[in-house]
């Protein structure tokens, strides 16, 4: 006897038909258990043939379907989506008001020609997908029909989240990034970037060597500065390790990236260039485990997407590096003077201590002004745009209710990315009750007698009032 | 929407066309069809507290009386256990870091579920507006003509966008964001969609999942 369960919505309908449990046959169920699906039918506008397909097919729509339900009410995406591209059925926003329904042909092989000719793509308006999601949670609701398919939501781990959100709601905040981004631009470039080290791999029985590529006496040629600018005019010195101080005890284990390449500079190209390089690390980074500080890296790239050379530019990139996965992607032996003569697309490489991953083309990452000599920061603009992370610093970490009865007011530094450098209490009550502000755990007292700040700095007037409220302006007053 | 638009129709719980909960089993039951999500702490997280108010400030926006309705529908759902006041209700919803008066106290996971049960009750109720403007808004989209020409949907984006600008904190960069008529516009739309989601049969179970996404270990 075949059961057949319908799910019927404006605008979608699904359709399973199937087998009871033949123990429980005979029972006086008015809805006896369908137990076996035969066949699985879903019913959309604009179709004239249904969706249809077994029990696979059932299985990834229902979990494709919830999956993608998820992603659009938190805005947070899987890192995994990736690995997905094989599922039967997906599910991707097309534009602000439509989603991309494809079904591959059952059988055919992810990817290839056939795959490509016979996935069917539907394009779904928001009501109608959620109508699709609302007939699967009515078969997940129903216990008769398929009880093993049942609802199974569960949040996404932080591993497994990407961590941008829909870009719907995010362009601005997307906006914000790109400005930080260029922020810690121009803040890196006021650190002296780290030399490579020479590789202590080169001494024979250093037990350090162990898991890093084997020494290699040709390697050491290929150790030469990258010109810090991002154009590639320094050569490969032979004096360079007199001159190179080895501040890192631990080897970086890293191929520079050859310097005297050609550089890839067409933007497209540097685009897919960058999207392989992505999804190349990213999925290859498992450890990510916490870590204190952003790692920051050059890494150059052959026009096959292969990675060539990789040069840490911070000192926690340095000693973390096998918190990457850069080591295993690197060519061993080191990539030679044969790499040096094809071109080379080089990117920034950020891991970040949240353990998400960030590439962007070095030029566009380094692209800003040079500030030569550290200063207090004037600029009107960064003031007014340092001002809300501050803000939000001090206010996101400030929980403990107000147990002062006078204003604390405070002059705290600011860096260029929005961290707070240092602080000064203004005020005697300032100075006795700062334990109960959230500046110790931000930032550091203001060191007396201390050579000045390498960086640009922001000053602002931080203002802590008794009914909880906090003021912050610019400590010389606006200027706009 | 047939059954669904009706809270009447979901009184019964055995056939599928309904909603797996019944009114009976409402209190304190209906949290319970929550889960705890594995976090360190039993308080809502940061994206959480913004989403929650969000998605209220979005019914009020669509709903006149919406903030009365809001309290009605806890003493409906007797979660006044839980919230019990308008006050109480108020210090709940500041716990959004980007309001103006943002509570400095913790929203726990039993506060954060009582207000995802009743905004995504009164999203039920308005099922059938929220799909209207969402219609509305396709078709606008695609005879590329502006906002303004859909009443309903204007005065929705008008309404929101008055309230978040008068009762969230623009001095925050997540608020300054959000500084032309453009961005709320956007933002009030995915707030719609969002409550759209929230009236299906396990919109509230997703809806309430989705706020830890990227959140637990």
């Amino acid at each position: 006897m075949t059961i057949q369960r319908q799910y019927s919505l404006p605008n979608c309908t699904l359709v399973l038909e199937g087998l009871g449990d033949l123990a429980l046959m005979g029972q006086a169920d008015v809805r006896p258990l369908m137990s076996v699906l035969i066949n699985a039918e879903c019913h959309l506008p604009g179709q004239e043939k249904p969706l249809s397909g077994g029990r696979e097919f059932l299985e990834s729509l229902v979990k494709t379907v919830s999956q993608y339900a998820q992603e659009l009410l938190s805005g947070v995406h899987a890192t995994s989506h990736l690995k997905h591209s094989n599922a039967l059925v997906q599910l991707a926003p097309l534009d602000k008001t439509h989603h991309r329904l494809s079904v591959l042909p059952e059988g055919a092989l992810p990817g290839s020609g056939i795959a490509a000719h016979l996935t069917r793509n539907i394009d779904l308006t928001t009501v109608q997908l959620f109508d699709l999601i609302e007939a699967v949670d009515q078969f997940f609701a129903d216990t008769q029909t398929l009880p093993d398919l049942a609802l199974n939501v569960k949040p996404l781990s932080r591993r497994l989240a990407r961590g941008n959100e829909s870009a719907s709601q995010q362009v601005v905040p997307a906006a914000l990034g790109l400005s930080g981004l260029v922020l810690a631009a121009i803040a890196l470039f006021a650190i002296p970037i780290p030399k490579i080290n020479q590789p202590t791999c080169l001494k024979q029985g250093d037990p350090t060597c162990e898991k890093t590529t084997p020494a290699q006496p040709g390697a050491s040629p290929t150790v030469s500065p990258t010109p810090t600018s991002g154009s590639p005019t320094a050569s490969p010195s032979a004096s360079a390790p007199a001159d190179r101080p080895t501040t890192a005890a631990s080897p970086s284990g890293l191929t520079a990236v050859p310097a005297n390449a050609p550089e890839i500079t067409d933007a497209a190209e540097l685009t897919t260039l960058g999207k392989t390089l992505y999804s190349k690390i990213n999925d290859t980074w498992k450890t990510r485990t916490p870590i204190q500080n952003d790692l920051v890296y050059q890494v150059g790239v052959n026009p096959n997407g292969e990675i060539v050379g990789a040069k840490p530019i911070n000192d926690a990139a340095v000693s973390n590096i096998k918190q990457t996965p850069l080591l295993d992607l690197l060519p061993t032996p080191p990539g030679g003077s044969q790499a040096t003569t094809q071109p080379l697309g080089l990117f920034k490489v950020v891991f970040t201590s949240t353990g998400i991953l960030d590439v962007a083309p070095w030029r566009q990452a380094m692209a800003s002004p040079i500030s030569s000599t550290p200063q207090e920061i004037t600029d009107a603009r960064t003031i007014k745009a340092l001002q809300p992370k501050l803000y939000d610093q001090i206010d996101q970490n400030w929980k403990a209710d107000p147990g002062f009865d006078k204003e604390l007011i405070f002059r705290v530094r600011v860096k260029q990315d929005g961290s707070i450098f240092d602080y000064r209490p203004e005020s005697q009550s300032a100075t006795d009750f700062v334990k109960e502000t959230p500046l110790p755990q931000l930032g550091k007292p203001v060191a007396e007698n201390s050579p000045p700040s390498q960086e640009s700095l922001a000053l602002y007037k931080v203002v802590f009032k008794p009914n909880g409220v906090l003021e912050i302006s610019p400590w010389r007053g606006r200027k706009d | 929407m047939n059954e669904l638009s009706e809270p009447d129709a979901m009184s019964l719980s055995v056939s599928v066309m309904q909603s797996n909960e019944a009114p009976v089993q409402l209190t304190p039951l209906v949290l319970d069809s929550l889960p705890n999500p594995p976090l360190a702490d039993d308080v809502c997280p940061r994206r959480a507290r913004i989403q929650i108010d969000l998605m209220l400030l979005a019914i009020e926006a669509l709903d006149l009386s919406g903030s009365e309705a809001i309290l009605m529908m806890v003493s409906e759902l007797e979660l006044q256990p839980v919230i019990k006041n308008r006050v109480s209700l108020w210090r709940l919803r500041s716990t959004n870091p980007l309001r103006r008066y943002s509570q400095r106290r913790p929203l726990t996971l039993t506060e954060g579920k009582a207000l995802v049960v009743v905004g995504s009750q009164l999203a039920r109720r308005l099922t059938v507006l929220i799909r209207q403007l969402l219609l509305a808004y396709q078709q606008l989209e695609e005879k590329q003509l502006s906002l303004e020409h859909h009443f309903r949907l204007y005065e929705y984006l008008e309404r929101f966008r008055a309230h978040f600008r008068s009762r969230m904190n623009p001095r925050r960069a997540a608020v300054a964001a959000y500084n032309s008529d453009e961005r709320l516009d956007e933002l009030a739309l995915d707030l719609l969609a969002k409550l759209l989601l929230c009236t299906g049969t396990y919109g509230m179970q997703r809806f309430w999942v989705s706020l830890f996404d990227g959140e637990v270990a």
